[in-house]
């Protein structure tokens, strides 16, 4: 009985692990899908109301949970604040789910938001979804592959575990 | 709005030293001791200690991001004229490194200065202009800045709407009704119809063809685009109330460009200090002398 109820536990522990392998290709994959998202909204809420970019990221970023709009209403509280300076960005961007030169992306390109004319800041827009871009089809791909495949490596290991100890 | 504009140490020091609902400039210009006015009287507040504050380029940076609201693409614009419009009808005046680009002022960098005019309204300011109102022609506020013609020709298109006239307001720089998300928050009468943020060419074009004016009301004339666009509000039958910077109306009539508002204007008003009214010049009575 003791070595059935070791078995289930460890088939617990061993799903969790796959899940939460699993959990973090997801958030990273949507985390990219949502920052691409902002970046289209800024870009025609910028050129077409000339909406401010606090209001613009409150819209964007209020109904939505994921971990991207987490930052992006930080950023938010931010803007209202008043002057920031770069540390304060840098610090905002810090996650588990970014590398560390994506945060630094990241943050360099809060911190240039609003600085410019309309012209110039749609093409700085262009050239972060174009840095962004990629590292999302790249996330994107990763969950798909990885996300998938370790979720049912710990369903697996977890059923062999219970199978060893039963 | 004041309040939120300026950074909190600022703002504790000036509202210690003044009043806050009489100021009406506050400026701040880089290692320069902080500078207020009070009704046009000017003084720098300082500490318990007697120490002028002196003003560092990060207050500027700060009061800069607030009343761009981080958005300079929104507000390039009016950067690229010198001045910036907040909420409340708070207006700045900006200086600093003019960038060029194809031959034009493009914008401001490096800003050292800022001139926050705060509005007021003054209700009953204007009643020396109610006679006026009687046979009511095309009028000039005449004076040089910071008299008070703003306060004036916001409080007189209150009293024109209130007689029943329709008014359309040009507020190209939202200083006359100093709304917040478009809703007016001075007092500008039942009549009167607001136009934010256009120029004075576009708005009276747009307003005298759309919404059937019997008065559109500007404030600050300059050069000969906006003279013309004047002229052609006369042709098109609607009355216009604005104001012009000058000494005084010979001073103005005397001015190349600006002597072609004779041939459409009525009444000059000339103010003194403090928005008082020193004289009401009618060009019909001049004529009949």
């Amino acid at each position: 009985m003791l070595r059935l109820l070791l078995g289930a536990v460890l088939f617990v522990c061993s799903g969790y692990v796959g899940y939460s392998v699993n959990a973090h290709y997801r958030k990273r994959s949507t985390a990219f899908i949502v920052l691409l998202g902002y970046l289209d909204s800024l870009e025609k809420g910028m050129s077409y109301l000339q909406t401010s970019l606090g209001e613009l990221t409150c819209s964007y970023a209020t109904d939505k949970k994921d971990d991207m709009s987490e930052i992006l209403k930080k950023y938010a509280a931010l803007l209202s604040k008043g002057a920031f300076s770069k540390e304060e960005c840098k610090a905002i961007v810090k996650t588990r789910l970014l590398t560390a030169f994506e945060q630094n992306l990241l943050s360099e390109m809060l911190f240039s938001l609003g600085k410019t004319d309309l012209d110039s800041q749609l093409a700085e827009l262009s050239k972060y979804r174009a840095a962004f871009a990629p590292i999302s089809v790249n996330a994107e791909q990763n969950y798909k592959k990885y996300g998938t495949l370790s979720f049912k490596l710990g369903i697996l290991a977890g059923l062999a575990a219970l199978l060893v100890t039963a | 709005m004041l309040k939120d504009l300026l950074p909190e140490r600022l703002y504790r020091l000036i509202s210690e030293g003044a009043d806050i609902e009489k100021l009406t400039e506050v400026r701040l210009r880089v290692n320069k001791p902080l500078s207020v006015a009070e009704f046009g009287k000017y003084f720098f507040p300082a500490d318990i200690c007697g120490h002028k504050y002196v003003v560092s380029k990060d207050d500027i940076d700060y009061v800069l991001a607030i009343a761009t609201k981080h958005s300079v693409y929104a507000v390039n614009n009016q950067l690229a004229g010198g001045y910036l419009s907040c909420d409340d009808g708070i207006r700045i005046g900006v200086s600093g490194e003019g960038v060029f680009k194809n031959g034009k002022l493009f914008t401001l960098k490096n800003v050292n200065s800022l001139c926050i005019r705060i509005p007021r309204q003054i209700f009953g300011c204007a009643c020396a202009l109610e006679p006026l109102l009687k046979d009511f022609d095309n009028t000039l506020i005449v004076s040089p800045p910071g008299m008070g013609k703003t306060t004036i020709l916001r409080e007189f298109v209150r009293i024109i709407s209130e007689s029943g006239k329709n008014v359309v307001v040009i507020d190209e720089r939202n200083e006359l009704s100093a709304s917040v998300n478009g809703v007016p928050t001075m007092d500008m009468g039942a009549n009167t119809d607001i136009l934010l943020f256009s120029d004075k060419k576009n708005g009276y074009a747009g307003t005298v063809r759309a919404m059937r004016p019997d008065i559109i009301a500007t404030d600050e004339i300059f050069g000969k685009e906006e003279i013309d666009c004047l002229a052609d509000i006369c042709r098109s039958g609607v009355k216009f109330i604005a104001t012009v910077h000058s000494k005084n109306t010979v001073q103005l009539l005397k001015d190349k460009v600006y002597s072609a508002l004779a041939a459409f204007t009525r009444y000059f008003v000339e103010l003194g200090e403090l928005g008082k009214v020193i004289a009401i010049i009618d060009k019909e009575r001049i004529k009949g002398c």
